[in-house]
């Protein structure tokens, strides 16, 4: 969830202080830990209740075929 | 048949020729980039939804991205991507093929809604087992434990 562009001096805060980085999937997990020796907590993201907000609704009512997701 | 693939992801040198590529089958391609309310909406009418790689690294597989899909059932037809231990957990709940499998991905999934709802509801069920709650039961436990050690 973080981008190896932030800076290091903020990397060595973190490492330091209370805080511990969190990352949702192995590759940047390992960059960081491997890359930058940050010490690192690999946590998946998981089912949240409130994901739930698109009542489901008939093939027929559906319009879209193919809907392109991604940043 | 007449398709329309609507977009929250965009456009790159890397996804843009995989992109035509399905467009080739027939397909009209309109992404108009979408986010909140106007995302939520675009996955309950849509009959698949597209996961493509960023730039090519194989390594990525980002649920930030699948979350909101798996948790309402939606049927995610993916390029490989991902690790093992990462992705592994959710093949049963989606479609992953390589790039050059998708434009035939898509037609064989719009023929079969019922495979279709099928795959989208395992996808969901895997996703809810899997709380964020148990996810981060250890790694807090760990901080509180931590903290607690550095104030005594």
């Amino acid at each position: 969830m973080i981008s190896p562009a932030v800076s290091l001096n903020r990397c060595w805060f973190l490492h330091h202080a209370l805080c511990r980085i969190l990352f949702d999937h192995s590759s940047n997990y390992n960059k960081w830990r491997n890359q930058y020796g940050v010490s690192a907590t690999l946590v998946p993201i998981g089912f949240v209740p409130g994901l739930m907000v698109a009542p489901r609704i008939a093939e027929e009512e559906k319009d879209i075929d193919v809907l392109f997701i991604g940043e | 048949m007449l398709c329309v693939v609507g977009g929250a992801g965009t456009n790159n040198d890397y996804r843009r020729p995989i992109l035509h590529a399905i467009a080739a089958t027939g397909v009209t391609i309109h992404a108009p980039l979408a986010f909140g309310e106007r995302l939520r909406t675009l996955v309950q009418r849509s009959r698949i939804v597209l996961n493509l790689r960023s730039f090519g690294n194989a390594d990525e597989f980002k649920m930030s991205r699948l979350m909101l899909m798996f948790a309402n059932s939606a049927f995610v037809l993916s390029e490989d991507m991902g690790v093992e231990g990462d992705v592994g957990p959710y093949r049963e709940g989606m479609v992953i093929v390589p790039a050059r499998d998708l434009p035939n991905a898509v037609q064989y999934y719009l023929q079969r809604p019922l495979l279709r709802a099928k795959i989208g509801e395992t996808g969901h069920q895997i996703f809810a087992a899997r709380t964020q709650a148990a996810m981060l039961r250890d790694p807090v436990a760990k901080l509180v434990q931590r903290a607690g050690c550095q104030q005594s």
